[in-house]
């Protein structure tokens, strides 16, 4: 995770369409939230400001009509025409205006301690509570000029409203902040994971792909979407590092069973060069160069046609038919190869079972088995064929009451030249199974094979048409 | 008879001309299909075989335009493409037969009569027969010397082809295309079993044996 560095983060899409996303939301919150906040504090201001004008005006009225002396007169029956500050915190208390009166600039009436600048203005007044302890109001301001060189001042600390709605606003924006701060970081730590979940993903595959068959992504126990990649990813790796290693046995294989034909063929036509003056002999060699020549066509044409069927190109060409009239045909067709052998192959076909599906092919997925059978077992070891409904379609099994095939190379038999006979001295070229495997692949047919008590029993599932 | 052959590997072309020559047979070699479409309309021939990979041209259209142009003469295709639908659409463009190289040379000759056969016998016969065997492809009834033969289905469609060829050499392949339908080549011999079972009800209880078999090739019946 800390090989992630910066400019990746930013760069990566996952930040940026977190960020598209998220910033919107943070910008018109913080419009609506603020400025309904700010709104609020505007008008509780202006009731402020209303209170402060009032009262001035009022003082003005009473200046005006009674004069200063009679007002300062009336205001200064408690402490005198100048208020003692600790009076200032009751009014403050009482949500009272505090007054000035200033003749020539000289403070005459009210408190003495407040400062007057011209006009609107703020300034902090710091009174002392009764217990001794000092707090300081933030007050807003007003003097008035009143001519013949009076003015008067009148000040009041911010409304209960107003405090509340300030403190309001001040936590709403610190919300917003720790919102956008929570997002934000939400954003880059889920875009720093992504980022490294997705840097062991294709740290693996560039291993895979430098040869590493082995490498493999780690798939946390947590299966979220990347485990589920990742076990995609690990799925198709060892597929791959399967396939290469079929290649390598593929190549083996193949050049194994062209090479013994091959050689057999160099070997006659030698000897037809040896014995060129006996016709007879020549005529034995010619038989059996032709014999080898076709042991090697029908390998290659073995491969022709699983390439063909593997390209799925036939699909296009399937059609619905019989399975039951085939399978019936085909598996009658051999009896009379296991009977002339002395075996016997028992057919039991449920009728009107349909696929869809290519005659040819399927033909030749029975004929291969049942080759097989013969190929591999003795008499009087038998066989047998069954058709039979299921519930995904039509079962297929083809079993013979032979040695059977060890379960450790139940997987391996359908592999391209893979042989159970290592020695491969057994006729066949490995090809059988394979063809069988693809033919039903091509058909979307389940294959698999099990061993009876004793032989061999493969199972086809074939989808209904 | 004479045969086009349209071939541009030199030694494939030769190899089919010194074999037509061994049956006593004549071939004129074209190694271009605007030679072979030249050729075709204006001479007599009896069957025309036609490579499918030909330089410039596709042996499939090549057909295609003799038979557009009213070309009737038989016409194999041979060709290196085994696929199933590769087959289907040569059939398809008008040739009469199509085979798979490599190739045997008795298999393409076996097949070249068995077209120049049908061609008189277009009119499909009710009735067939080969010295006392007799064959009724109304009721499928099979008859030897006056006494019935009772066939199975596979057994009866062997004979059929047989006894329509009668004559000639029927190769296993043309057995497994014709009476099975495959197109592959199973490995057991499925069709030496089968014409064994035959043989054993046609030809056994009697002295004269009809079904004989070509060593190499395939089955004749005379």
């Amino acid at each position: 995770m800390s090989s992630t560095s910066l400019a990746q983060v930013l760069r990566s899409r996952t930040f940026r369409r977190g960020a598209i996303y998220a910033l919107p939301v943070l910008l018109s919150l913080a419009v609506v939230v603020l400025g309904l906040g700010v709104n609020q504090l505007r008008e509780a201001q202006l009731d402020q400001r209303e209170q402060i004008e009032e009262r001035l005006s009022e003082l003005a009225e009473q200046l005006r009509e009674d004069g200063l002396t009679q007002v300062i007169d009336d205001y200064s029956e408690e402490f005198g025409p100048l208020w003692p500050l600790a009076e200032a915190g009751y009014l403050i208390e009482e949500e009272e205006v505090l007054l000035l009166v200033l003749q020539a600039g000289t403070p005459v009436l009210g408190f003495a301690e407040l400062k007057v600048p011209a006009g609107w203005h703020h300034q902090p007044l710091a009174v002392a509570g009764e217990l001794g302890a000092v707090e300081t109001y933030e007050l807003l301001a007003r003097r008035v000029d009143l001519g013949e060189s009076l003015a008067i001042v009148g000040a009041l600390p911010p409304t209960l409203a107003q405090l509340r709605a300030r403190e309001a606003l001040r936590n709403l924006a610190l919300l917003l902040g720790v919102f956008a701060l929570a997002t934000l970081s939400a954003v880059w730590v889920t875009t720093r994971y992504a980022l490294a979940r997705v840097s062991a993903l294709s740290g693996a595959i560039v291993e895979m792909a430098s040869g590493d068959l082995q490498a493999r992504v780690s798939v946390s126990p947590a299966s979220d979407e990347y485990d589920a990649v990742a076990a995609q990813i690990n799925r198709m790796l060892a597929q791959i590092q399967r396939l290469m290693r079929n290649l390598e046995e593929v190549s083996v294989g193949a050049a194994h069973d062209l090479k013994t034909p091959l050689t057999r063929l160099d070997q006659r036509l030698q000897s037809i060069a040896q014995e060129v003056s006996d016709p007879a002999r020549v005529g034995a060699h010619v038989d059996a160069a032709r014999q080898h020549v076709q042991t090697l066509l029908t390998t290659f044409n073995a491969l022709l046609r699983l390439g063909e069927i593997e390209s799925g190109r036939l699909r296009a060409t399937f059609d619905r038919l019989s399975l039951s009239e085939l399978v019936q045909d085909v598996a009658e067709t051999f009896e009379p190869v296991f009977s002339e052998q002395g075996r016997a192959l028992e057919i039991s076909v449920v009728p009107n079972l349909e696929v869809v599906g290519d005659r040819d092919l399927i033909a030749q997925l029975l004929s291969n088995l049942l080759e097989n059978m013969l190929e591999h077992t003795a008499a009087p070891c038998g066989g047998w064929v069954r058709l039979q409904p299921h519930s995904d379609g039509a079962l297929l099994q083809v079993g013979d009451h032979g040695p059977g095939i060890p379960p450790e190379e139940h997987n391996r038999v359908f592999e391209r030249f893979y042989r159970v006979d290592k020695s491969r001295s057994k006729p066949g070229n490995g090809l059988g199974l394979s063809l069988v495997a693809s033919i039903a692949s091509v058909h979307q047919a389940s294959y698999v094979l099990h061993r009876a008590q004793p032989g061999c029993v493969i199972d086809l599932t074939f989808p209904a048409a | 008879m004479h045969v086009l052959i349209v071939e541009d590997d030199a030694e494939t072309g030769a190899f089919l001309v010194r074999g037509l020559a061994e049956e006593g047979d004549s071939a004129e070699l074209a190694t271009h299909a605007d030679e072979a479409l030249l050729l075709a309309p204006q001479q007599r021939f009896d069957a025309i075989v036609c490579d499918r990979l030909l330089p410039g041209m596709d042996g499939m259209d090549a057909v295609r335009i003799l038979r557009k142009a009213h070309v009737q003469t038989p016409i194999i295709m041979l060709t290196a493409l085994s696929g199933i639908d590769d087959r289907v659409a040569g059939l398809q463009a008008g040739a009469d037969d199509y085979m798979v190289k490599p190739f045997a040379f008795s298999e393409l000759y076996a097949r070249l009569q068995a077209l120049l056969r049908r061609q008189p016998m277009t009119a499909e016969e009710t009735s067939l027969q080969v010295a006392d065997l007799t064959m009724d492809r109304v009721t499928q009834k099979v008859c030897r010397a006056g006494q019935v033969l009772e066939l199975a289905r596979r057994e009866y469609q062997i004979l059929e082809l047989l006894m329509q060829h009668a004559g000639q050499v029927v190769t296993r392949t043309m057995l497994l295309e014709r009476v099975w339908g495959y197109g592959f080549d199973p490995r057991t011999s499925i069709v030496q079993t089968h014409v064994s079972r035959l043989r054993s009800k046609v030809d056994k209880p009697f002295e004269r044996e009809l079904i004989r078999t070509v060593r190499g090739s395939g089955y004749v019946i005379d």
